[in-house]
């Protein structure tokens, strides 16, 4: 029997889950170019994404489980299902998914509002190796920028990110404040690369003024953090949701002046770097809440009014000259008993008449679109998931680095 | 029903087949040479044996079928379902689609499922043994019929999950160009994929 072409093993090769695709590695030689090579881990990947082959994983009490939501028929239970080969060291450092991209997770400690006691440094007195230049203040010890990782869960291949300080301009002298933290990561499509932005606000003793903030990024290519051009108007940390869309992240960015308070929707391209404020929708009423989030590679847009209604809108047409928003669903204190702002949307149920909505992070319901209600639902007997949902494609992206100062951690 | 033209095709070992446009048009390779002006003579296929070329056939005849059936039952369907909900009347409108599509289930969400007969009819059309699926994804590859090539690379797919790798080779007649060490080294970078 004669050989299969190359590019038709490809095809085959490429709708294989990736514990199947490393096992293929050490059938001959060409095979494992075929599989190592940078445009089969792409297309690869786009299967997985088309065939939504992905993990749901969300974080119970200490464990990461992952929930199938395609293989879910209306009226069974969500299976969860434990995924074991989280490296061990993560658990020692107690690490969880802060955000994914193409099957990389990050991984980060759980606590990422942190109070600090932030002073300028004398010339004079050593502080030890947190210390930054003259203008900027001294960081104690941060937890959430200590142990950060990149992880593939389908890999299995892990590396921790390089040390990098916080560098805010202080503007007095010692300052009693609170500092959060998060990480997003992202594809640069220019340099096919991955991203790590990482946004430290500092917010005031009583949590509600912003003091300021900085944004570094982190480049897998390089191995290297960097600062890019700063936004004018702060993230707002309450919202700050896993939002990157067309290669871009976002946020709301609160911008107050002595009349109003206006909210602003920010994307950071990952590629360019550049900022862009994006439109918004045309809200019922004025007073709301916002909170973005991604909804199937849409931009969501969940807004809280001042009547207790919440509308969800998915923006659509990213980018290009027609991109507006549309609204998904209302969902009104009169007609739904609970509603737990904000309102995600999960997934579309298999016959895509319904949609799972996760409330407030904390209770998963199925909406019907039809009937515009909300339906019951259990998962598995219990109607509470504690922790955001991340959505994780199974891939083969290679977290290889060029240099390596840092060691590469496998799981036996 | 009007005369459709016909197409000639040839297989590699000199079979003729006659079949319709439309179903030889499945084939973008085909569909592209009778724009180019050639369906009006017999089309050559080297590539491609008159055995695999039958069974090629036969796929492309029944997917032109149940896209004609869909075609058919969705030119009035929304009309005619909402007229039966909202008048309670004419009843017969829906008996007529009904008696020309041959396999479709009728209730209403029928109108937006794919029918599952053709996903059953697909399966057992696959399941056929490994050198038949190798010859059908060769063809489908060649002829570029995305469907066929879709559903034999998954089949092939399907059945290379559960093997080991010592079979994996004897399925593709592969020889082993590693050395022990290298296959070794290899293993261990993922060694748990093993288990």
């Amino acid at each position: 029997m004669e050989q299969l072409p190359n590019e038709i093993l490809e095809k085959i090769i490429c709708l294989l889950p990736v514990k199947c695709v490393l096992r293929l590695r050490c059938v001959s030689k060409s095979w494992l170019a075929i599989i190592s090579s940078p445009y089969f881990v792409k297309l690869h990947l786009k299967r997985s994404v088309q065939t939504k082959s992905n993990l749901r994983l969300f974080r119970w009490r200490y464990d990461l489980f992952q929930v199938d939501f395609n293989s879910l028929y209306e009226g069974n239970d969500l299976q969860m299902v434990k995924v074991d080969s989280i490296p061990l060291m993560f658990r020692k450092y107690g690490l969880v998914p802060n955000c994914s991209c193409d099957g990389l997770l990050c991984m980060s400690t759980i606590c990422v509002i942190q109070n600090v006691l932030l002073c300028n440094p004398s010339p004079r007195r050593y502080y030890g190796p947190n210390c930054s230049v003259d203008g900027l203040y001294c960081m104690p010890k941060v937890r959430a920028i200590e142990n950060v990782f990149l992880w593939n869960p389908s890999t299995r291949k892990s590396i921790k990110l390089p040390y990098a300080s916080i560098e805010i301009a202080n503007q007095s002298d010692r300052l009693n404040a609170y500092v959060y933290c998060c990480y997003r990561i992202g594809y640069d499509n220019n340099n096919d690369d991955y991203k790590v932005v990482r946004i430290v606000i500092l917010i005031s003793y009583h949590l509600d003024i912003i003091i300021d903030y900085e944004i570094k990024v982190y480049s897998l290519r390089s191995n290297f953090w960097h600062r890019p051009e700063k936004f004018s108007h702060c993230p707002n940390w309450i919202s700050f949701g896993n939002i990157i869309v067309g290669r871009a992240l976002h946020w709301i960015s609160t911008v107050k002046s002595d009349l109003k308070r206006e909210s602003l929707i920010v994307a950071f391209d990952f590629g360019t770097e550049k900022y862009r404020v994006l439109p918004q929708p045309e809200y019922s009423s004025p007073h709301f809440d916002l909170y973005l989030d991604n909804f199937g590679g849409c931009l969501s847009l969940s807004c809280k009014y001042e009547s207790s209604i919440v509308d969800v809108f998915l923006l659509k047409e990213y980018g290009k000259k027609n991109e507006h928003w549309s609204r998904l669903i209302t969902l009104s204190p009169t007609t739904t008993s609970e509603i737990y702002h904000p309102v995600t949307p999960i997934a579309y149920s298999k016959c895509g008449k319904k949609v799972w909505l996760h409330m407030g992070r904390m209770r998963l319901v199925l909406y019907n679109l039809e009937q515009k209600l909300v339906e019951e639902n259990t998962v598995d007997g219990k109607r509470e998931l504690t922790s955001p949902l991340h959505t994780c494609f199974e891939s083969l992206v290679s977290i290889d680095v060029p240099v390596a100062p840092m060691v590469t951690w496998e799981v036996v | 029903m009007s005369s459709k033209k016909m197409i000639t095709l040839k297989s590699s070992d000199g079979r003729i087949f006659e079949v319709e446009e439309a179903v030889a048009q499945e084939s973008q390779t085909i569909k592209h040479m009778i724009e180019d002006g050639y369906g009006n003579s017999v089309i050559p296929l080297p590539n491609v044996t008159g055995r695999i070329l039958y069974k090629i056939i036969e796929f492309c005849t029944k997917h032109v079928a149940v896209e004609e059936d869909i075609k058919q039952k969705s030119v009035e369907p929304t009309v005619v379902v909402e007229d039966v909900k909202q008048k309670s009347v004419e009843p017969t409108v829906v008996e007529d689609v009904k008696q020309k599509s041959v396999e479709l289930p009728v209730d209403d969400d029928a109108w937006d499922a794919e029918p599952s007969d053709i996903d059953e009819w697909d399966a057992q059309f696959i399941d056929v043994d490994e050198s038949t699926m190798f010859e059908l994804i060769v063809a489908s590859n060649y002829l570029n019929i995305k469907r066929l090539m879709d559903l034999s690379a998954q089949a092939i797919a399907d059945m290379m999950k559960d093997k080991t790798v010592e079979e994996i080779r004897k399925i593709f007649n592969i020889q082993n160009d590693f050395t022990p060490e290298e296959e070794m080294k290899i293993r261990n970078e993922n060694s748990w994929a093993y288990e």
